[in-house]
């Protein structure tokens, strides 16, 4: 699945966040927005997914967002916003059920194929063994697996998240980035993600997307984006990027403000 | 320890069976209880025969207030029920979207200023109730109508509508009483024709509150994850309100303001089975008759022969009881 977005310009009561924006995301990898507060990389999710309109095109494999039934985006995509209500009192298997909705008709009940998917969504995120918990009552990390668990039972081509590491413990963190790599290799599940931490999007991405004022800074492999004249450029901060022997990626040391010009 | 975290939610296989007995039982003695006591023979004898003055009370006079009783419980509780979920405010009343201020308005204008058509308040006060709430919603549009605007907007509609309704009643206070008995949503002296009217409006409007118990479900769980599962909120949205609306303005034409239950029942349903609508619709509506058929044999029976307007019962004891169960939840949320 590819998403690309052309000409795109999004706003909210007349002020343009995103003036004209064109990209391209790989659906098969895990891409990742970045980019310091009030960049657009949320703007940009919400768009991509019809929350917000806009103008310019968005297709999905060549196919006109705007034109698709919106059940029909919800079979291609799930969404999980950063912020949200508190979750209504139900179990967690039957908020994991709602994510069926996109599948099934207007009165039609749940099928055994439908429960059946449920409990896989529930396994793959390991919240089976709480499947008859309030939701309400759950940790912050375990709610947030119950989110994805509902995402899962979309059965999505691609799953777009919002910071959803942020509030959570290191530990919670941790489990949640394994997770959603799990979910891109072996599911094939694309992922699209906005986070703040750097050295985490070093580590997850196949690709990274640096936006700086509603405009797409840089684009490609982590390796390539994620750079001390990045860092400067569109975060205003002076860093190193470090490698540390035995680990696969390297860290980001800060250094402190850059001297603005 | 997971196990004080298991949900303890009452299967609706013993709950509905419960309510329904309830219904029953009240409804019995309701038909029994009145200025003329009946005893359970009185009445089997009556319906048995073809004629005569019991026959006359229990199926003209109390049967069919019996019946208005279940049917506007049911549709109150239900009304409250979608609200609270559209507008993810467990706070939410028909009342916030103006349709009891609006009825008021409309039928304190046509009792004080046009008493000749004083018997068609019941379709002004539906007209005024459903006006009122386009009005509210057409001042709360900005592209979309989010709950937090509706309900400033209707905060707004309603004092207007109420200083409204006040200066009428100031200025012909000589007429005052048969403003005062509606408003105060009564249940005395119906007929069968309310009942079939009440019987058609919650026929429609109880089969379209079933129709969206999905959508429900996936608007409490928030805007953006509701569209995220494919609905198209702002349409969903605006159709779950009308229903409300429609469902609290046929009770409203028909008896006239009774508050509290669109409040309670939905919360007291909530509690013992949880917020899945599946579950909580149908208990909240039975629950809800329960409720109003109770509240109407009290206010029959406490100051007997006086009676007490089902209204007036439902504020003295429904408010009181809203203390309590705020006072007595761990969560006060949807």
């Amino acid at each position: 699945m590819n998403i690309a977005a052309r000409k795109l310009s999004v706003g909210y009561d007349g002020r343009l966040v995103i003036p004209n924006l064109n990209t391209s995301i790989d659906g098969r990898g895990v891409t990742t927005f970045l980019g310091p507060n009030g960049c657009g990389k949320s703007t940009l999710l919400k768009a991509l997914t019809r929350l917000l309109h806009s103008g310019g095109v968005i297709e999905i494999d060549g196919q006109s967002l705007r034109e698709m039934p919106l059940k029909a985006v919800a079979r291609k995509m799930s969404y999980l916003p950063q912020q949200r209500l508190a979750p209504p009192e139900i179990s967690v298997e039957e908020f994991v059920s709602c994510g069926r909705m996109p599948h099934q008709g207007f009165m039609q009940r749940s099928t055994p194929k439908d429960s059946e998917i449920v409990i896989w969504a529930m396994e793959q995120t390991g919240v089976r063994f709480m499947s008859s918990r309030d939701v309400r009552e759950l940790s912050g990390g375990e709610k947030q697996r119950v989110y994805i668990a509902a995402a899962l039972a979309q059965q999505p081509e691609m799953l777009l998240l919002d910071e959803p590491t942020t509030y959570l413990d290191i530990q919670h963190q941790i489990e949640l980035t394994e997770l959603l790599r799990r979910l891109n290799r072996k599911l094939g599940m694309g992922i699209v993600l906005v986070l703040h931490d750097i050295t985490q999007a070093y580590e997850i991405s196949s690709e990274v997307v640096v936006m700086m004022e509603g405009r797409v800074y840089s684009h490609g492999a982590p390796s390539e984006v994620i750079t001390p004249a990045m860092l400067r450029d569109v975060y205003g901060v002076n860093a190193r990027v470090v490698p540390v022997e035995g680990r696969p990626f390297p860290l980001i040391a800060y250094d402190g403000l850059a001297a603005s010009a | 320890m997971p196990d004080s975290k298991e949900r303890r939610v009452i299967s609706l296989r013993i709950c509905v069976p419960i309510l329904i007995a309830a219904i029953c039982l009240l409804s019995l003695l309701a038909l029994r209880i009145g200025s003329a006591r009946l005893s359970m023979r009185q009445i089997l004898e009556a319906l048995s025969s073809t004629e005569g003055p019991v026959r006359a009370i229990i199926l003209d006079i109390r049967l069919p207030r019996v019946i208005l009783s279940i049917l506007i419980g049911g549709c109150l509780s239900a009304a409250g029920t979608i609200l609270q979920a559209v507008m993810h405010n467990p706070l939410a009343d028909p009342g916030i979207i103006g349709v009891s201020s609006g009825a008021s308005a409309v039928a304190t204008a046509v009792f004080l200023i046009l008493p000749t058509a004083s018997r068609s308040v019941p379709m002004f006060a539906f007209a005024g109730a459903l006006i009122a709430c386009a009005a509210i919603y057409g001042m709360a549009w900005r592209g979309g109508a989010e709950p937090v605007r509706v309900v400033l907007a209707g905060v707004a509609v309603n004092a207007m509508l109420g200083g409204v309704t006040a200066f009428l009643m100031l200025m012909n206070s000589e007429n005052l009483q048969g403003v005062l008995a509606w408003m105060n949503g009564s249940l005395n002296a119906k007929s069968w024709g309310q009942a079939r009217v009440m019987m058609a409006y919650g026929a429609v409007g109880l089969t379209m509150a079933a129709l969206s118990v999905k959508n429900l479900n996936a608007l409490q769980m928030g805007d953006e994850i509701a569209q995220s599962l494919g609905v198209h909120v702002g349409r969903v949205r605006l159709i779950l309100t009308g229903i409300s609306a429609f469902l609290a303005a046929s009770t409203v034409s028909v008896a006239g303001i009774i508050g509290f239950v669109g409040l309670i029942v939905p919360h007291v349903a909530r509690m013992v089975v949880g917020a899945n609508h599946k579950r909580m619709l149908p208990v909240a509506m039975l629950l809800g008759a329960c409720v109003v058929l109770l509240a109407d044999l009290v206010g029959r029976t406490i100051v007997a022969p006086v009676e007490i307007p089902v209204g007036i019962v439902m504020s003295i004891f429904g408010g009181p009881f809203f203390l309590y169960l705020l006072r007595h939840r761990k969560r006060t949320g949807l």
